[in-house]
């Protein structure tokens, strides 16, 4: 009797075992991941990413030819956007902001950064006039003030007094740090010989790339080559051991020195006396039509306290987002008025890193 | 300015002191409405006690009857004993009378043989060698009265010539006494009806002062109530009966608020066990319930850049389940009637899901087997009836209430009802078998 028990068991489980069985996972409820809660301009503020419609939206944008990892929180009445300016422009690697690095709030220069003037070259006197484009937009021969920060493609077409005329174009960072930097010194050595050389790098130089007219011709730490009596394009792309990349193009003609339109490193220089915008932050905030800015505002006193950078996941785009958490303490400006609003928040925010 | 403590102590005293606190019948009333309020549930305390004492006293009669029939079983044991003992002995007693045809043994000589021999036999059990001692003597003495013994020669005892082993070895008492009254019913009345055929004679009274001391283990039943035990004997023994069964069965709704009742049907095999009048019933159904009301729901919220909003509607259709059944009744003719209670387990569900996600229906679909909105053990106390309709079938009814909660509060659209009350109806086919 007793296998009689066990066998109608057996028989039992093996048919509830051998039942199939559907598998319906449901997923745990969380908290929110992203946020911003505080006061603006007296009044509370509080936007949490997957409440009344709020979503954390990431992004980088581009400005200037500077990349801001950027993140808004943004529901039907009103946004609140968190900026981080790109650093190290210079270095090939992506620079992932850190918690070791301070940031500060960026604003915009009521001085310009930046001017760009035929007076700045040695050779100022045999030219006529410079024609700039910045960024490709036609600037006319008069000198350009420029007082935002940035990467710009300046082309400087060049009439000399005898009615030559050449172009010459550089990448110019505006109002960032220089990881490394450098002179160059070209001398003619008769008979359409050039010899140009890297002096006064400011970190050891591993290698350096010489072109002519965009043709890879030497790969030496001095150029030394014969040049025809026009101007010629001569590119040289420096490798630092730091990582730093510069490349920088200049005019050489192989027997008329006075013809040569130097690199735009000049201009470069004319912006390392104000602070740079590595890693700067910036606040936006959208209510209704109203557009508040930070960088309009005066935040020399202001603070920002990046407490932590943590990858997080995805976006929709299929870039990597990190989760940065802090607090903010700065004025807002009203954009067309100078009317300031004081914002103090802790956040945590999604920004695109790729 | 600050307080010190004492300011405010002494602030404290003051106010009370001054205080008047007027008293209000009112005061009064509004307190026993705060009190909660006795319900039909105080009716489920006194009923799940009234089962627990219940089944604590059906422990202690049957714990009474196993004890009782122990005693009598070793008492007949011991009866039995005695008889076999006075049996060998006097088998002994012949034998050596004709082996011993030049000895000439006197009747105090051969007790004396027989006083080793026992005692060698049982040694290791004082009891048993007491007893087997006064029957010994009680034998001894009726040969005495055998006019056989009278051709007894004179001659001293030889211990070579008396060997117990023929007939009493030495070594383990229990494997002996085994050896020696397993089996045979029918020894057991010879030898008792031979003790009441040789009463003991007026010479062979001893004294009161004289007797052994025995201990209550060492009691010994009269053989004039034998019959009697016999009987009890035989009442008392244990039917085993297997059944198997069917039932159906209805069940209040396991939430409130709700006005249905589901029903449910099972098939289950199961052991009667009867002693007298007391039954003890052991057993374990398949239950497929049907559930019209058993609508769960559970919903989330998962946060990330934004979030997801995932309602699942869970329509619990029927749910399978193993129950099991452990009364303990006490049987009147026909009739029997039981308290106990029916552990049960959730194996299995037909589950009808509804999944949206923001308001989207994503999932619309019967499965099986999804349980995460249920308790799986739950235990129903039980009071049933049955009556036997012929000698295998039996027809009867189980009511119970549910007392553990059954269906998980993140699941829950209203309340879980607490001791929903379910019924069955069942036939039982039997098959008997003495043990």
């Amino acid at each position: 009797m007793k296998k009689g028990y066990l066998i109608l068991i057996m028989f039992g489980l093996s048919i509830m075992a051998s039942c199939k069985k559907d598998v319906m996972e449901i997923p745990e409820s969380n908290e929110p991941v992203f946020s911003v809660s505080g006061t603006f301009n007296g009044e509370p503020l509080n936007l949490i990413a997957g409440n009344d419609g709020a979503y954390m939206h990431t992004m980088m944008k581009v400005e200037n030819g500077v990349n801001i990892f950027s993140g808004i929180i943004s529901n039907e009445s009103m946004s609140f956007e968190v900026g981080v300016f790109d650093g190290n422009l210079d270095v090939q690697t992506t620079g992932v902001p850190s918690t070791n690095i301070a940031p500060i709030f960026s604003s915009v220069s009521i001085v310009p950064l930046a001017t760009l003037s035929k007076n700045s070259f040695l050779n100022a006197s045999v030219i006529n006039y410079i024609n700039w484009f910045v960024d490709g937009i036609d600037r006319g021969p008069n000198d350009v003030l420029i007082y935002e920060a940035g990467v710009f493609n300046v082309c400087a077409e060049v009439h000399f007094q005898d009615g030559s005329e050449n172009t010459l174009c550089n990448d110019i960072i505006i109002g960032f740090n220089h990881n490394a930097t450098c002179d160059f010194e070209t001398v003619l050595l008769g008979n359409g010989l050039v010899k140009t050389s890297i002096e006064n790098p400011t970190n050891a130089v591993s290698s350096v790339e010489w072109y002519i007219n965009d043709v890879l011709t030497q790969i030496t730490d001095t150029f030394q080559y014969y040049l025809p009596d026009s101007p010629q394009k001569l590119t040289a792309k420096i490798h630092f051991d730091n990582g730093t990349v510069k490349t920088k193009s200049m005019l050489v003609n192989g027997y008329n020195a006075q013809k040569n339109v130097e690199d735009f490193s000049v201009f470069e220089m004319q912006s390392e006396a104000f602070t740079s915008r590595d890693f700067n932050i910036r606040v936006i905030i959208s209510l209704g039509n109203d557009i508040y800015r930070s960088d309009l505002a005066n935040n020399v006193s202001s603070t920002v306290q990046i407490t932590d950078i943590a990858p997080f996941g995805l976006n929709s785009a299929g870039k990597n987002v990190y989760k940065i958490s802090g607090i903010i303490s700065c004025k807002e400006r009203k954009v067309g008025t100078s009317i300031d609003a004081n914002l103090n928040v802790n956040f945590v925010f999604g920004i695109e890193i790729p | 300015m600050s307080w010190t403590d004492e300011e405010i102590d002494n602030l404290a005293r003051e106010g009370v002191a001054n205080s008047a606190i007027e008293y209000k019948n009112e005061y009064w009333t509004e307190f026993a409405e705060m009190l909660p309020v006795s319900g039909k549930k105080d009716f489920l305390w006194f009923f799940t006690a009234f089962l627990f004492l219940g089944l604590l006293g059906t422990s202690f009669v049957f714990n009474g009857l196993l004890g009782n029939t122990n005693v009598q079983a070793s008492n007949e044991i011991r009866i039995i004993n005695e008889s076999r003992v006075t049996d060998k002995v006097t088998q002994t007693v012949e034998k050596t009378e004709f082996e011993l045809n030049e000895a000439d043994v006197t009747a105090s000589e051969i007790n004396e043989v027989m006083d080793n021999n026992t005692n060698a036999t049982s040694e290791n059990s004082i009891g048993i060698k007491n007893v087997n001692n006064s029957k010994l003597n009680n034998g001894v003495a009726q040969r005495k009265q055998n006019s056989s013994l009278k051709q007894v020669t004179k001659a001293p005892l030889n211990n070579k010539q008396i060997k117990p082993s023929s007939n009493i070895e030495l070594g383990d008492p229990e494997s002996k006494t085994n050896q020696i009254f397993g089996g045979l019913e029918h020894d057991k009345q010879n030898s008792i009806s031979q003790s009441t055929k040789n009463p003991v004679t007026e010479n062979e009274v001893t004294p009161v002062s004289e007797l052994p001391f025995r201990s209550l283990n060492e009691f010994t039943t009269s053989a004039s109530l034998m019959p009697a035990i016999e009987r009890n004997k035989q009442k008392l023994t244990a039917m085993v009966t297997l059944y198997i069964g069917a039932f159906g069965g209805i069940s209040q709704s396991l939430i409130m608020p709700s006005s249905d009742v589901s029903n449910s049907f099972g098939l289950g095999i199961g052991a009667q066990i009867q002693k007298g009048r007391f039954t003890f019933t052991t057993g374990v159904n398949g239950v497929w319930s049907n559930h019209k009301d058993l609508n769960l729901s559970r919903s989330s919220k998962v946060y990330g850049f934004g979030s997801n909003e995932y309602n699942y509607q869970f329509k619990y259709k029927q749910i399978y389940s193993l129950e099991a059944e452990i009364t303990a009744g006490y049987k009147l003719g026909r009739h029997l009637i039981n308290v106990g209670a029916r552990p049960s387990f959730f194996v299995g569900s037909k589950v009808g899901v509804i999944e949206t996600i923001d308001d989207k229906k994503t999932i619309d679909r019967n499965q099986y087997g999804y349980m995460d909105g249920l308790y799986r053990f739950g235990i129903k106390p039980t009071i049933g009836y049955s009556f036997d309709i012929t000698a295998s079938f039996k027809i009867g009814v189980n009511i119970g209430f549910e007392m553990m909660s059954k269906i998980k509060e993140g699941f829950l659209v209203g309340n879980n009802n607490r001791y929903p009350i379910d019924g069955q109806l069942y036939l039982r086919k039997s098959i008997r078998f003495k043990r």
